[in-house]
């Protein structure tokens, strides 16, 4: 991952503010400060001439200093009004350069996030994430933060040099010899951290990396709650819970240890440097009495004050460089190409201001309805050698039903992913009406074909949004779609109606509910290929019934379904018996039971009562 | 906010002491610099010897060196105090979100809890770590600075005295500004990371059904949402950083007029002056560091404040008083449902289904079918016997006990459920199936997993029962069911409830888990939620619901004898022409 290339990418996205971010909060937020130490210096120099010595030096001398001094109050406490006034110059300062740092870093973590959101659900949809959904949530949120705020800062260094090298060409002109032993330390420190850097890397991927096992359990466990609570398990997933925060506490520490030694070294540097110049001073004396100017120490104190501060940002600066980069990678391992920051840094709208983006509809082409669907040798292995599916061959003619059954782990739904696109296949053809699908992904979506899953996923909203997912019909279209599904009455019971919010993950609806939703989602877009995923396993008989009576009724759909009942079997026009991740037998139930073993075994089972 | 600090910091005050005295010699030595500055000056000017300037550098040098040791050491123990207090808090929230109803977790998102279990917790631990330490330390200081500043000038001690509570007094205010924003900036963090907590769950749903554009609009949309009101609040916390800056050079204007004017009437050292302005710098990194800090307690009172409304939430489901706790017999439990019924308290949970007036008996060691039509309160039914609900009417007694007075703990040991959604965590098998109980040893879970068939696929996966099971990958529907069903093998429960427990099963599967299932039934009390007569067809009596009523209920094979019983109409249609008869008598049930 290309890390400065990347983050080019990402300010000239948002230049405007990526410019005014760096000259409100890089360049004047550095060299502001340098304009009290001259007036300091301006006030000591003068008060030095006044006051040569001790309090005590009651000498005629000094009583006339003192008279002389009197008109010259006025301009030091004219000088003392200065510094307050560049004060309330660093205070509108300020202000700006929040507003521009804020707008700025909001809108490259909206950049990041819908980059990253997009390429998730474009990605064929039934992989699992390289990491559990907390996890990925983790890393959306912790991340995505690190990133853009070290971008706001990626021109702090010009700001930096701009300081430093001011101060120093003044404090130059000063005492050349005295500027140089601020040198010192300020060099030391950059290489400590330098030297440092490759193990804050290791320690910081560590220290996340332990974050995120605390953030995926939380969401496991709260996610499966009623898991937990039936099985009296509370107690015993805290304490595995307690031993990944002990974990996340060594991780953690170490982080701070190491962190904690740079920055108070850093800090610690403008003490030194003030001590260096005690000494540096105090050996001048001894060789020329007269040497000494307060005016001076006063302006090297602040500007050495200043200067460490600068040192110690430039070594935060270092650190969050080496962080930021960890958090990229992590970014770039949720995306599954080869080059991940084409994608994350995508350059796109993210809609922060005016209208939101309008969702396109989909519209019907007259090859959209299905005549023909057939796959030759689709064949998908995981990764780690586990049962997949091998050499299918499928024929699908418009119009007809044709249930896939078989026994567990015979490979229906992966069949069934796979031609979807939601998962990706090893080898294999698909056609549509002859015409070979290059990228079955984006092929078989409404208004084509729509698909609901064996354990369907519904979301908070209400049930309106769930059905529609910004599909643009109205209510009557909804009610014919809830008919269909076997799911008015449900929702007529509801005292909300279609404005009853689901609940988390839509579980305020019982199984049953859950999957007659889902197919009333899948069938108000009406496509032409519809296809379930052991739609009624949990329905009971009769809803079962009425519910593919009222969907085989619907004019022109064609059907492929996985189920395992009569109900569906018995309606088929064509059945697929799986066994072993391959196709066993195909005919109708008739002639499957004359000459499929296998089929045979499932019928006896589907019956309704063996007694 | 003191009640959760005292409660977790507490029982660190060792270690809390040992971070005070780390800093209490950090400030001494803070505070001795200027002093010994204000000594090399004087001693300068004055024309003291070059060998006692030099000792004075030189000790100002070693006090450099000790003040770095002291802050990586105060650095160290600060962190090690907030993760130790912040890691029970986690475990506390979550626990106590574990215990909360279903209710509550029906409204929330998990990655709302995420969000307010870590979210929070992290900046609160933030908190602890670095704005205590900055901020007392701070406070500290300034107090020291402030009597220095006394023993010099008693004008100048009372005019800076007076210039930092009025600065304190502004900071406050502007403080309590922002407050409420910083609320509402998380709450919109927390709906955002809610929303794509459960969209990443469903993008097979989402990809399937077109609706990827969609979920981006919604995306865009809580982003909005986010940016303004984050911008409003730091907008207002800037302006508390600023302004904290602003007085600083307030600070330094005060410091060094009072040190013009006392020069100038020689009541005062140049060195002197030095030293005043010198503190007034010290007040620069105090104020500055105050800044720095004051987003963090923004936002951390905000966190405690959520925090504190989590902790406040109370589940609906009392434990019960210990003295009048009691315990369920042991053996098969008999289930006694009485006059039961059931709604939800609040509106909009009303879509569940609910129970009028719903009385029945099952005999201890016996098996009972739930038939009826989705949404007819199968599901609430069961849930009034594991107590995850209570009744609003009516009781429930389990062994001849009200479920009410048995310990949550207790009465969830003896009574177990498959639901038809069976959740694997990411860990081991073994983890898996004990629900992380290591005091159960393997030859159970071997015994388990062989009675259901289960024994040759253990044995397939590479590391057996240490296979950390991926969710999402690896498992299949039916052999997450069957999974289920060897957590409830390996616990030893006297009444076992199915809920939908056959519904993603081939009919081969659900033949091995049948067998199981007959084993499973000797010498425990058996309640089914079935779909299939052929499940009903071995069990002892049935119960037909709908709309939240019984509708008929008697033992099994009485009610199939009687040719007026729903039971025996559905069975009748169920051999001949099941689907056809089904939804005759479906039609007549309604």
């Amino acid at each position: 991952m290309k890390f400065w290339r990347t983050l080019a990418r990402l300010a000239r996205y948002a230049w405007p503010l990526y410019a005014a971010s760096g000259l409100l909060a890089s360049v004047m937020f550095y060299l502001v400060p340098l304009l009290p130490g001259l007036v300091v210096k301006a006030i000591f120099d003068r008060l030095s001439v006044d006051a040569p010595g001790s309090a005590d030096a009651t000498s005629a001398a000094a009583i006339s200093a003192v008279a002389t001094a009197a008109a010259d109050q006025t301009a030091l406490l004219w000088l003392v009004a200065g510094i307050a006034g560049i004060g309330a110059m660093r205070f509108t300062s300020l202000l700006g350069a929040v507003a521009a740092e804020q707008s700025l870093q909001q809108v490259i973590r909206t950049l990041l996030r819908a980059n990253l959101l997009e390429h998730i659900l474009d990605r064929p949809g039934a992989r699992p994430l390289p990491s559990s959904t907390g996890e990925a949530i983790s890393r959306l949120r912790g991340d995505v933060e690190a990133v853009p705020n070290f971008l706001s800062w990626t021109l702090d260094p010009i700001g930096q040099a701009l300081a430093v090298g001011t101060a120093l060409t003044v404090l130059w002109r000063v005492d050349p010899r005295l500027t140089l032993a601020v040198f010192g330390p300020i060099i030391a420190t950059v290489t400590i951290v330098n030297v440092l850097a490759g193990r804050i890397r290791r320690l910081r991927l560590a220290s996340r990396e332990s974050e995120g096992a605390v953030t995926g359990h939380i969401g496991e466990i709260v996610g499966a709650v009623l898991a937990v609570k039936v099985a009296g398990a509370e107690g015993r997933v805290i304490d595995h819970f307690r031993e990944l925060n002990a974990r996340r506490r060594r991780a953690v520490l170490r982080d701070a240890a190491l962190s904690r030694f740079i920055e108070a070294l850093t800090y610690n540097l403008s003490t030194i440097g003030i001590g260096l110049l005690l000494v540096l001073l105090a050996l001048r004396l001894r060789t020329d009495p007269g040497a000494f100017a307060v005016g001076d120490f006063a302006l090297f104190v602040s500007y050495l004050e200043w200067v460490t501060v600068i040192t110690s940002m430039f070594g935060q600066y270092l650190t969050n460089f080496r962080q930021t980069d960890v958090s990229l990678k992590r970014l770039a391992e949720l995306v599954d190409d080869p080059v991940p920051e084409r994608v994350l840094v995508r350059h796109r709208p993210v809609h922060l201001w005016g209208d939101l983006p309008p969702v396109p509809q989909p519209a019907r082409a007259p090859g959209d309805v299905l005549s023909s669907l057939t796959a030759r040798g689709l064949t998908m292995r995981w990764p780690d050698g586990a049962r997949g599916i091998e050499d299918v061959d499928l024929d699908i003619a418009g119009g007809t039903v044709t249930v896939i059954t078989g026994p567990v782990g015979a490979g229906k739904t992966t069949l069934l992913r796979v031609l979807l696109g939601l998962l990706p296949s090893d080898a294999g053809t698909i056609r549509w009406n002859g015409r070979t699908v290059d990228d079955p992904a984006a092929w078989f979506v409404p208004p084509r074909a729509a698909y609901t899953p064996q354990a369907p996923r519904l979301f908070s909203d209400p049930l309106r949004d769930n059905l529609l997912l910004g599909l643009d019909r109205d209510d009557t279209a909804v009610a014919t779609a809830l008919r269909r599904a076997v799911f008015d009455a449900d929702v007529a019971a509801m005292p909300d109606g279609l404005a009853t919010r689901l609940g988390p993950r839509g579980t305020r609806l019982s199984g049953g509910q859950a999957q007659r939703a889902a197919a009333a989602r899948m069938l108000i877009r009406e496509p032409s290929l519809l296809v379930f995923d052991d739609l009624s396993s949990a329905l009971d008989v009769e809803t079962e019934a009425r519910l593919w009576d009222r969907l085989f009724a619907i004019p022109g759909r064609t059907v492929l379904a996985v189920a395992n009942r009569r109900a569906a079997l018995g309606r088929a026009d064509r059945v697929v018996v799986m066994d072993g991740g391959r196709v066993v037998a195909v005919g109708t139930v008739e002639s499957l039971l004359e000459t499929s073993e296998v089929f045979r075994g499932l019928w006896q089972g589907a019956k309704g009562a063996p007694e | 906010m003191r009640d959760i600090l005292t409660r977790y910091l507490l029982p660190l005050r060792s270690r809390a002491a040992l971070l005070t005295a780390l800093m209490l010699a950090d400030i001494s030595l803070d505070l001795a610099g200027p002093q010994l500055q204000r000594a090399f000056i004087d001693g300068a000017i004055g024309g003291a010897s070059a060998g006692d300037l030099v000792r004075l550098a030189a000790l100002f040098v070693g006090l450099a060196f000790v003040l770095q040791g002291l802050m990586v050491a105060a650095g160290i123990v600060s962190t090690e105090l907030a993760q130790t207090a912040t890691n029970q808090m986690r475990e506390d929230l979550l626990a106590h979100v574990l215990h909360l109803d279903l209710a509550f977790h029906g409204r929330h998102t998990p990655g709302e809890l995420i969000e307010r279990i870590d979210g929070d917790v992290a900046t609160l631990a933030n908190f602890v770590s670095r704005f205590l330490l900055e901020l007392v330390g701070s406070a500290l200081l300034v107090v020291g600075v402030l009597a220095m500043l006394f023993r010099v000038d008693v004008r100048i001690g009372a005019t800076m005295a007076v210039f930092v509570l009025v600065a304190i007094a502004i900071m406050r205010g502007i403080l309590h500004l922002a407050v409420p924003h910083w609320a509402a900036a998380r709450e919109a963090s927390a709906q955002l990371f809610g929303f794509l907590e459960e969209r990443l769950a469903g993008t097979e749903d989402l990809r399937a059904n077109g609706a990827v554009a969609y979920t981006l609009r919604r995306f865009f949309g809580l982003s909005r949402d986010i940016w303004r009101r984050n911008l409003r609040a730091s907008l207002l916390g800037s302006a508390t950083g600023g302004t904290s800056v602003l007085l600083l050079f307030v600070a330094m204007a005060i410091s060094l007029g009072w040190a013009v004017v006392l020069v100038q009437n020689g009541s005062i050292t140049l060195g002197t002056a030095w030293l005043l302005f010198s503190y007034s710098l010290q007040l620069d990194g105090l104020l500055s560091g105050i800044a720095r800090q004051l987003g963090d307690l923004q936002q951390a009172g905000a966190s405690i404040t959520r925090i504190r409304a989590l902790l406040d939430e109370r589940t609906s489901l009392p434990e019960p008083a210990p003295d009048h706790a009691r315990v369920l017999p042991a053996g098969p439990l008999a289930i006694d449902v009485d006059a039961v019924s059931f709604a939800y308290a609040d509106t909009d949970g009303g879509n569940a289904p609910t129970l009028h007036d719903v009385t029945l008996t099952v005999q201890a060691g016996t098996s009972l079918g739930l038939l009826g039509p989705s949404g007819s309160g199968k599901t609430t039914l069961t849930r009034l016997l594991l107590r995850l609900l209570d009744p609003t009417v009516g009781t429930v007694h389990l062994g001849g006990v009200d479920v009410r007075d048995v310990p949550t703990a207790d009465l969830r040991r003896r009574v177990a459920i498959v639901t038809q959604d069976v959740q694997l965590f990411r860990a081991t098998l073994r983890d898996n199936l004990t629900l992380f109980d290591p005091s159960v040893d393997d030859t159970r879970i071997r015994a388990a997993l062989d009675g259901l068939g289960l024994g040759a696929w253990v044995d397939g996966l590479a590391d057996g029962l240490d296979t950390v099971l991926a969710p999402g990958g690896g498992v299949s529907a039916g052999e997450a069911q069957l999974l289920a069903f060897a957590r409830i093998f390996i616990g030893d429960p006297g009444l076992v409830v199915l809920d939908e427990a056959s519904s993603r099963l081939d009919p081969a599967t659900e033949a091995r888990l049948t067998a199981a299932m007959a084993r499973l039934a000797a010498g425990r009390t058996v309640v089914v939620i079935a779909h299939r007569l052929a499940t009903v067809q071995r069990l002892g009596a049935v119960c037909l619901l709908a709309d939240g009523r019984i509708v008929e209920h008697g033992p099994r094979a009485a009610l199939a004898a009687d040719a007026g019983s729903r039971y025996a109409q559905l069975l009748a249609a169920g051999l001949e022409d099941l689907d056809a008869a089904l939804g005759t008598v479906g039609e007549a049930g309604r």
